[in-house]
């Protein structure tokens, strides 16, 4: 087994590379800008066989992601916030044009003021653009997620975001396991793609009844792609020995009466508070939601009649937390925002907080 | 003597329109081997409604800023599977002077082998007709009801500041060159970039006949001058190489300027100021032309 | 009352509904005017739609049922559909010369020639929508001479010609009883789309030869086969036969390129309304 200290970046990038990647284009931006130095370094090295464009903003890098990934490649990038911010338009323009990219996010605040540090409201509040979006909560799940994402978008035509805490985990150096991927994953075979021998106009206008049509195609994807994950997932433990969930995991469930839902780090770091609680005699239980798009709404039956407290590492003026808001959805539940902004989590602040709401 | 078509007829473009004319001249020039990538602009609406395509060549729509990135990821997929042809960017000018200049100067810069061509009508004409950074001085649109007091700028040239392998002008009214310049741009690796003057007749205000006579007149009175730039060495090209020459004078700009309905309200004093930035240009161009 | 305009791009369909949904309302009704935009060009098909109410209009959808029913474009009176959802109390007004059995009650005019003669022609093509306006005083449309050109001058100035096509539209219209059968359309199928790729084909745009005005005609003792037309031809529609040029006039759109570079002045104007055309 081939294990490397490998930052959350480093190993975004490996994965990109073991999961026959063909195709980069990128730009910098705090804290994801490892994530490219890396792969600019794998390939100029020979090391890994991909083509690096460094474009000259996030709206080209998705741009011609969009582009290689309609003429057959397997196609990577990598941003943060104002990057993510900037591909807006392209976040849908891949959906709609049924383009399987994979990025890699690693979560930071949007200025002004200028802020580098972890915030998830950069990918959440773009979940409305039809992407799969999965949320680590360890560098090696980074690693892991990328491959598997991989194996959903390219079957189910829909692009993934992998996201991961700025700094928190995207600097933070662990021993990685990088396992070789060839048999889980192979060369990309795409279901359609440009030619210059097949004279096909893709996205030309389409009208009301095309539109809703497309729409509903790319719903039934979302839908298709919840039943083939946990299959995904199973294969991916054959290949690896790794079982690495991508809906969502559970700790402390089975009794508890209470259950506190997070995504991200902060939910690795609630596991604790989870303890913490514990030893101190509340019932409580922790349910990580991994995959945010697909989302796994069978989460409701899990959840049953617990008594809910949702943790967001995102605040949204008006509405608060959009973790909250996606599962008050489903159960009625109790915010609680944290590390917004960069703020550091810890599990006795998580705990703490708890208390404190279940006292109130 | 006819080459197959690759514009077929029976396209929602509007009639007498130079996009679809030199686009069916451009395809021709590359025998169908191109796929092309069309930004936001007319031609988008041109090529007309899923589950149909006015063009017998692969196409891929982009986002309006976005073409020359797009074309950027094409090109690399038709050289990862081993297929020969050009990735054509077919973008108007606000998708190449004003929303689309960032990601074309980043291909141009980093020398992506992709032939860009601007057909330029001087507006936004989707959108029906509103100012560009093309549009000259003095002319009306729907965002300059006075007339426009800036005079455009010229993309060509800042792509000369960008050392690309291959600059071309061109205009609606001499299709043959647009067809030679085409084939010798893809004789040329790297980026390459063809722009046309391409009048609009509902935009420019002049009858649907008159396409050619406009891109001829825009020539032959030195409104529009027809170049290219090989490996950095300028030189001028059919009539405008004569004009330079001096071997004939340049027709007065009002022949030019009274058949179309967006000048119709130009004074004596915008005229001349016309005429002052036309000569700027041709003395700038002399200049480079000399200079090496 | 609900009104449905058709016609096509240029011909001044969306401020034809504008003018009178505003003289409407100068009348002391509610009015709504709305287009409905395809991504037309000129010459392509365009609709819109006036509702004139006592009562506030809430309706935002479209005009299935119209109880007048104008077409700006004399060809596209050869569209059935063109007519749906006409009652046996609609009125159609037509811009033609002649009457059609499309609806109970017809007005019409030959607005396109009294366009031509007043000079209101834009790139080409003659603006019809004028002396429709007059024409359309001869319906049941609850608005008097007066305000309907006081509304007209309002959005095209005083200016002689426009204050005379209306009025020539106005006096030349004429009202006939036709026979009527109510038609009924199907359903179109739904189109489905999964990945959005389409496939090529000719006429994306439909049978582009119905946006003509004028038609090119090949004078063969003139040619001599430069091939200029062909060339220039923007819907290459021109193609070169064992007996000389043949156009395909399916889909000439009739720009008339074609004659205005050939050297040999071998391409002839020849109308297609049935209206002298200015030589080449």
């Amino acid at each position: 087994m081939l294990i490397k200290m490998l930052t959350g970046n480093q190993a975004a990038a490996f994965a990109a590379m073991n999961s026959m990647v063909r195709f980069v284009a990128a730009y910098p931006i705090t804290p994801a800008t490892p994530v490219i130095e890396t792969i600019s370094k794998l390939v100029e090295e020979g090391i890994m066989e991909a083509k690096f464009v460094p474009v000259e903003s996030e709206h080209s890098a998705m741009a011609a992601c969009i582009g290689a990934s309609a003429a057959g490649l397997r196609t990577f990038t990598a941003t943060s916030s104002h990057g993510l911010a900037y591909m807006h338009e392209m976040l849908h323009w891949a959906v709609n044009a049924r383009t399987p990219v994979v990025m890699v996010v690693a979560n930071r605040a949007i200025g002004p003021g200028w802020n580098i540090w972890s915030d998830l409201s950069d990918s959440l509040s773009q979940r409305d653009t039809g992407w799969l979006q999965f949320y680590c909560s360890s560098v090696q799940e980074i690693y892991d997620t990328i491959a598997m994402s991989y194996r959903v978008a390219e079957d189910v035509m829909v692009p993934a975001m992998v996201c991961y805490d700025g700094f928190v985990l995207s600097h933070t150096s662990v021993p990685v396991e990088i396992t070789p991927l060839e048999g889980f994953i192979n060369e990309y075979q795409p279901k359609w793609r440009i030619s210059i021998e097949k004279p096909l106009t893709h996205g030309n206008i389409l009208p009301p009844d095309a539109y809703i049509s497309l729409r509903k195609a790319i719903h039934k994807a979302h839908r298709k792609a919840l039943e083939l994950i946990p299959e995904i997932e199973e294969e991916f433990f054959d290949h690896t020995g790794r079982s690495t969930p991508m809906l969502y995991e559970t700790y402390r469930f089975e009794d508890a009466e209470e259950v506190l839902v997070a995504v991200g780090a902060v939910a690795s770091e609630a596991r604790i508070a989870v303890d913490i609680l514990r030893s101190a005699g509340v019932k409580v239980g922790l349910l990580r939601l991994k995959s945010f798009r697909p989302f796994p709404s069978q989460i409701r039956r899990t959840l049953g009649d617990r008594k809910v407290t949702v943790i967001d590492r995102d605040f949204i003026p008006g509405v608060g937390g959009i973790v909250y808001q996606e599962i008050s959805n489903l159960v009625q539940s109790d915010s609680m925002i944290l590390g917004v902004g960069g703020a550091d989590v810890t599990a006795e602040m998580i705990a703490e907080a708890f208390t404190k709401l279940v006292e109130v | 003597m006819i080459e197959p078509e690759y514009f077929l007829p029976g396209s929602a473009a509007c009639h007498g329109c130079p996009a679809a004319m030199c686009l069916r001249v451009i395809l021709r020039a590359l025998e169908g081997k191109a796929v092309v990538v069309v930004p936001a602009s007319c031609s988008s609406v041109i090529t007309g409604v899923y589950p149909h395509s006015a063009l017998n060549v692969p196409v891929f729509n982009s986002a309006f800023a976005a073409s020359a990135a797009v074309a950027t990821g094409i090109r690399a997929g038709l050289d990862f599977y081993g297929e020969e042809g050009e990735v054509v960017v077919w973008a108007g000018d606000g998708g190449t002077y004003d929303i689309g200049l960032q990601s074309l100067s980043g291909a141009a810069e980093r020398g992506e082998d992709i032939l860009y061509i601007c057909y330029n009508n001087e507006m936004y004409s989707n959108t029906g007709v509103q100012r560009s950074g093309a549009t000259p001085y003095g002319a009306w649109t729907t965002t300059t009801v006075g007339g426009k007091r800036e005079h455009r700028k010229d993309v060509a040239e800042i792509l000369m500041a960008h050392n690309v392998p291959y600059i071309a002008t061109a205009s609606a009214g001499f299709l043959n060159d647009l067809y030679n310049k085409v084939r010798k741009a893809r004789e040329i690796e790297g980026f390459r970039y063809i722009e046309i003057l391409a009048p609009c007749p509902p935009g420019w205000r002049f009858p649907m006949d008159k396409t050619v006579e406009m891109g001829r007149l825009a020539v032959e009175t030195g409104m529009w001058i027809l170049y290219e730039v090989v490996e950095g060495k300028m030189r001028f090209t059919g009539l405008s190489k004569v004009i330079a020459e001096g071997k004939r004078k340049m027709k007065d700009i009002k022949e030019y300027l009274k058949l179309q309905g967006r000048f119709s309200h130009l004074s004596e004093e915008d005229i001349r100021e016309i005429e002052r930035y036309r000569d700027r240009r041709w003395e700038f161009l002399k200049r480079r032309a000399n200079e090496l | 009352m609900e009104i449905r305009i058709h016609g096509r791009g240029g011909q001044g369909v969306v401020t034809m509904s504008k003018i009178i949904a505003e003289a409407a309302n100068l009348e002391g009704y509610f009015s709504q005017s709305m287009p409905f935009y395809g991504a037309e060009r000129r010459g392509a098909p365009v609709v819109s739609f006036t509702r004139i109410s006592e009562d506030p209009i809430y309706r935002t959808s479209q005009v299935y049922y119209p109880d007048i029913l104008i077409v700006l474009d004399p060809i596209l009176i050869n569209f059935p559909e063109v007519f749906s959802g006409l009652g046996e109390s609609s009125i159609a007004v037509l811009n033609s010369g002649s009457s059609a059995d499309v609806a109970k009650k017809v007005v019409f005019v030959d607005a396109t020639r009294i366009a031509i003669e007043h000079g209101l022609v834009v790139a080409g093509m003659p603006v019809p929508n004028v002396p429709m306006l007059g024409a359309l005083l001869s319906s049941e449309i609850p608005i008097s001479y007066k305000t309907m050109l006081e509304v007209v001058q309002k959005h095209f100035g005083a200016d002689e010609r426009i204050v005379s096509s209306f009025n020539e539209g106005y006096k030349g219209a004429r009202r006939k009883t036709c026979r009527f059968t109510k038609m009924h359309f199907g359903h179109k199928g739904v189109m489905e789309c999964e990945i959005p790729i389409s496939t090529p084909s000719k006429g994306v745009a439909g049978r582009t030869g119905l946006w003509r005005v004028v038609k090119p005609v090949v004078d063969s003792e003139r040619c001599n086969g430069c091939m200029s037309c062909w060339l220039h031809c923007p819907e290459g529609v021109i193609v070169e036969t064992e007996e000389g040029i043949e156009i395909d006039y399916a889909y000439c759109k009739g720009c008339m390129i074609c004659s205005s570079v050939c050297p040999k002045n071998a391409i002839k104007h020849e109308s297609e309304m049935g209206v002298v055309q200015h030589a080449h």
